[in-house]
């Protein structure tokens, strides 16, 4: 039989073209115990199969099948063994060897040739169908081992798939339907065996509407292959029974047993050499899909990891001492277009040029600020840019050269997004009595009440 | 892990540097669709060790990405770094690898510039366009360069209104970085992605086969997911086209009934809807959820957007043709109720009548039956149907314009509107052969499906015609839209 796990994946993916199952578990499971996609994809269906109970049904489904296939073999004999006993006519004792042996070949030689169309023909459709016979099996042991629902279907569903990607369905269907029909074949000889062995019968051929002598030829041109195997030839005219009864026998034999049981042996044959390509196209749209998610959930590979301990907020100072009443106002790394100052001054606020942010002018900030000691500082920044350790290394400079230090976002609205960010940043770098505004209008006075968050 | 580590040495090794905040994550995000890598947000430093992601091609890691913390205090490192000994500017930055300050105040940067020195084959420096050039920004390039590696600028944000491209384009050219790409992570160009691997082509020209690989791939992937989504647009169609709801004679004669069983009928066009759009998202790789994250005008205004709005409707039956916008617009057509005794008029409107033909007696006789027991069917009408393709076309549209970088700006789609409706009209005329197949528009088709009847295998030739159609309005859009 087929391995269970391309079987189960087949499964899965028929199960889920009717949506998605929830497989956060098994995803997260198969992401994290595989690296190539192959396996990652199996190892999901493994475990949704095993919650659904597909794994266990599939097992049954093996342990099953072969007696599913005595069973048919066993209703196709038992009708096989109906028809032979229609042939006999039991009263006379009499048997026309020419309608006995359509009733006992007929249905095999035509199924037979509907399965080398099947075989010669594969175009016909994609990777075959199988015969009657094959998907009955299929689909009856999917039904005895997985009961009525979608999941028996899906199970049978996805050997289907497999099959066919793998030009396989026909033979496998064919070595049903030969095995079948080589054990029904078998048991109609048999039965006919002991019936001409221990009983005597009339045999003979009659007809109304053809030529008696056509119909001796047609017996004689059928022997020969029998014959090749040592069973008699009858001459055209008035063959004994003896004869014609060695002649059904070695019909039977010759045209159907054996040629069933070749074609078994072939379809063994064709299923070893092709099984290994039983597995499932990952080239789908559905399984390409599948593994970019279960790739995007296996963890990143981390190549240099954090090693920073988390934040310890620094201890820092503001000036003490004698300190010049007087607000100093400045830019930090505002963009050019940026007017300056920013707003008309209310008195006591003097602006100093403000800085780009490298190191000649940061420097020369510095400077300004350990000479002047002004009581307050207040920082004009960019409202839109991102807070950045640079900023806050500046921050940590000039806090300890003023008394008081406040952040002017320009361009930001109150309680924006933008604002916010900031506000956040600073208390996350622990410089909590920085207060930051947005309003000109707090350029001055007590502290800012928009530091509160 | 034998073979991730071989994959990642045959893998042109890519590092993604720039300042805090220039969207790196996001770049990344967009490069290998994968909308949960890293963290995305506002606030500076969210990335603070380098890891590596892989874009695979045939299960093989073909590009490994390097995704780097942002460089912080590129000013003080610069000034820090001209104080070691060294005879060349290499040379410096090794010696600061080595020293303490590389594990101390500047370890952001130093995992940086060790990924820039050791581990990568080129780097993408991206770059926010929208920010000034500050001295601080020419430090990150003057410490980026030093490393040696060809570095390839990738200039981010510049479809924003504030963008400054021209005079970052002047600076880069000054430090010596003349071949730039445009890639907005939130809302990529078309091609963008393209010219992106082709460019590095010229950094890189050694690996310039393995870069053309990686477009070959990415051509080839876009094109599947493309076919893949007219595939499910297609679905959705056939299934829709295929529904139907049972109302009794008695009950249709009774408004508030038949106004019931018409809901009812909408009912399940919309939740099958919503399952196409959950589907088209998650082949674009995004979450179910997303679309309220990442803001897509599709789904915002137009999902909402009643399918079944009468003046919608009206449009959508112009654009079909001929007398479809007969009925009263409520998008539902009852086959039999039209025209009391005659089966043809609402066959026709339904274009059920073709579909009857093609199928023989089976349905026609159905509906014979139903007619005897008195029992009018209620289908989807063909000009709702007409507006689900033009919605859904556009949501594709506008995915497959759409980064993976979260926090982004809605993206300007051409609008549904443009889709060629001779093309949609196709598409909506392809699917009339499933209003003779109800049992299409059923779940429990599983079961059919599998014993591969022909009935599947003809839902599948409506479904591959209903694709081709969609597909040749898609293609016509990007036409209209290059």
């Amino acid at each position: 039989m087929i391995a269970p796990a391309p079987l189960l994946t087949e499964g899965i993916r028929a199960l889920e073209a009717g949506g998605p199952l929830e497989d956060a578990q098994a995803a997260r499971e198969a992401a994290r115990a595989h690296d190539g996609d192959a396996q990652r994809i199996a190892h999901r269906a493994a475990v949704l199969a095993g919650r659904l109970g597909l794994a266990d049904g599939l097992a049954r489904a093996r342990h099953l099948a072969p007696w599913v296939l005595l069973g048919l073999a066993l209703a196709v004999t038992l009708a096989g063994l109906g028809l032979a006993g229609a042939v006999v006519d039991p009263s006379e004792r009499r048997i026309n060897v020419m309608a006995a042996l359509v009733a006992l070949l007929g249905a095999h030689l035509l199924s037979l040739a509907v399965w080398l169309a099947a075989v010669l023909w594969p175009g016909g459709r994609k990777g075959g169908s199988g015969s009657l016979l094959g998907r009955l099996w299929l689909s009856a042991t999917a039904r005895l081992a997985l009961g009525r629902g979608a999941e028996a279907a899906a199970v049978a569903q996805g050997a289907l798939a497999l099959l066919r990607r793998a030009r396989l369905l026909t033979w496998v269907a064919g070595l049903a339907s030969h095995v079948v029909w080589a054990l029904a074949l078998l048991a109609a000889l048999g039965a006919l065996v002991f019936a001409l062995s221990f009983r005597a019968y009339t045999l003979g051929w009659e007809t109304t509407l053809l030529d008696p002598a056509d119909f001796g030829r047609i017996v004689q041109a059928l022997a020969v292959a029998p014959g090749w195997l040592g069973f008699a030839v009858p001459d055209a005219g008035r063959p004994t029974d003896r004869v014609l009864a060695q002649w059904l026998l070695g019909c039977v034999l010759v045209y159907g047993l054996l040629p069933r049981i070749a074609l078994a042996l072939l379809c063994a044959l064709m299923w070893r050499l092709r099984a290994p390509r039983l597995q499932p196209d990952f080239a789908l749209p559905y399984y390409r899909r599948l593994a970019a998610r279960l790739e995007a959930l296996a963890p990143a590979t981390v190549l240099d990891p954090d090693t920073v301990a988390p934040a310890r907020p620094a201890a820092y100072s503001h000036a003490s001492g004698a300190l010049a009443d007087v607000t100093l106002l400045t830019g930090f790394e505002l963009p050019p277009e940026q007017a300056w100052p920013p707003a008309p001054l209310p008195a006591g606020v003097e602006a100093l040029a403000p800085i780009d942010g490298g190191q000649a002018q940061r420097q020369a900030l510095l400077d300004a600020l350990s000479q002047r000691r002004p009581r307050r500082l207040v920082l004009a920044l960019d409202a839109g840019a991102s807070p950045d350790r640079g900023t806050e290394r500046l921050l940590r400079e000039v806090l300890p050269l003023a008394g008081e230090c406040r952040l002017w976002l320009l361009g930001g609205a109150p309680m924006t997004a933008q604002a916010e960010r900031w506000q956040r940043w600073i208390e996350a770098i622990g410089l909590r009595d920085v207060a930051s505004f947005t309003d000109a209008s707090a350029l001055h006075g007590a502290p800012v009440a928009q530091a509160a968050p | 892990m034998k073979t991730a580590r071989d994959d990642a040495a045959a893998a042109l090794r890519i590092a993604v540097v720039g300042h805090t905040n220039a969207g790196k994550t996001s770049l990344l995000r967009t490069l290998t669709r994968r909308i949960d890598f890293g963290e995305v947000s506002e606030q500076p430093g969210t990335t603070r060790h380098v890891e590596a992601i892989d874009l695979r091609i045939d299960g093989r890691a073909a590009v490994r990405f390097l995704d780097t913390p942002g460089l912080e205090d590129a000013v003080a490192l610069l000034a820090h770094v001209a104080t070691l000994p060294g005879g060349t500017r290499i040379e410096r930055v090794r010696q600061f690898l080595q020293g303490p300050e590389a594990r101390g105040h500047f370890e952001q940067e130093a995992k940086v510039l060790r990924a820039l020195l050791d581990q990568c084959d080129a780097a993408f420096v991206v770059i926010d366009t929208r920010a000034p050039l500050l001295p601080k920004y020419r430090d990150e390039l003057e410490l980026m360069a030093a490393c040696g590696r060809p570095l390839m600028p990738v200039l981010n944000f510049v479809r924003d209104t504030a963008t400054r491209e021209r005079d970052w384009r002047t600076l880069l050219a000054e430090a010596g970085l003349h071949a730039v790409v445009r890639f907005d992570a939130a809302a990529p160009f078309t091609g963008a992605e393209r010219e992106l691997y082709t460019d590095l082509g010229t950094l890189l020209p050694g690996r310039r086969e393995a870069l053309r690989a990686v477009v070959r791939h990415l051509a080839l992937e876009a094109a599947g997911r493309r076919d893949e989504a007219c595939r499910l647009i297609a679905g959705l169609l056939v299934d829709c086209a295929a529904m139907r709801e049972a109302v009794d004679a008695t009950d249709w004669d009774d408004p508030a009934r038949r106004q019931q069983a018409i809901e009812q009928l909408r009912e399940r066009a919309r939740t099958r809807v919503q399952r196409g759009i959950d589907a088209l998202l998650a082949l674009y790789g995004f979450r179910a959820g997303d679309a309220a994250e990442a803001p897509l005008p599709v789904l915002e205004g137009r999902a909402s957007m009643d399918l079944f709005n009468p003046q919608t409707l009206k449009t959508a039956g112009l654009h079909l043709g001929g007398g479809a916008a007969v009925g009263a617009a409520i998008g539902i057509v009852a086959d039999l109720a039209v025209g009391g005794a005659s089966l043809g008029a609402g066959a026709a409107l339904g274009g059920a009548l073709g579909g009857a033909l093609a199928q023989g007696w089976g349905p026609f006789g159905r509906r014979v039956l139903g007619r005897l027991r008195g029992v009018h069917e209620l289908s989807v009408e063909e000009a709702a149907l007409y507006v689900m393709a033009q919605s859904q076309l556009a949501l594709v549209l506008a995915l497959e314009r759409r980064g993976h970088g979260a926090l982004a700006a809605p993206v300007d789609v051409a609008g549904a509107e443009a889709a060629p409706p001779a093309a949609l009209a196709d598409a909506v005329h392809a699917t009339r052969p499933a209003r003779a197949h109800a049992e299409w528009a059923r779940n429990a088709s599983l079961r059919e499906r599998w014993t591969g009847s022909s009935a599947s295998g003809e839902r599948q030739a409506v479904l591959d015609e209903v694709a081709r159609a969609l597909g040749a309005a898609a293609q016509a859009l990007d036409t209209q839209a290059s």
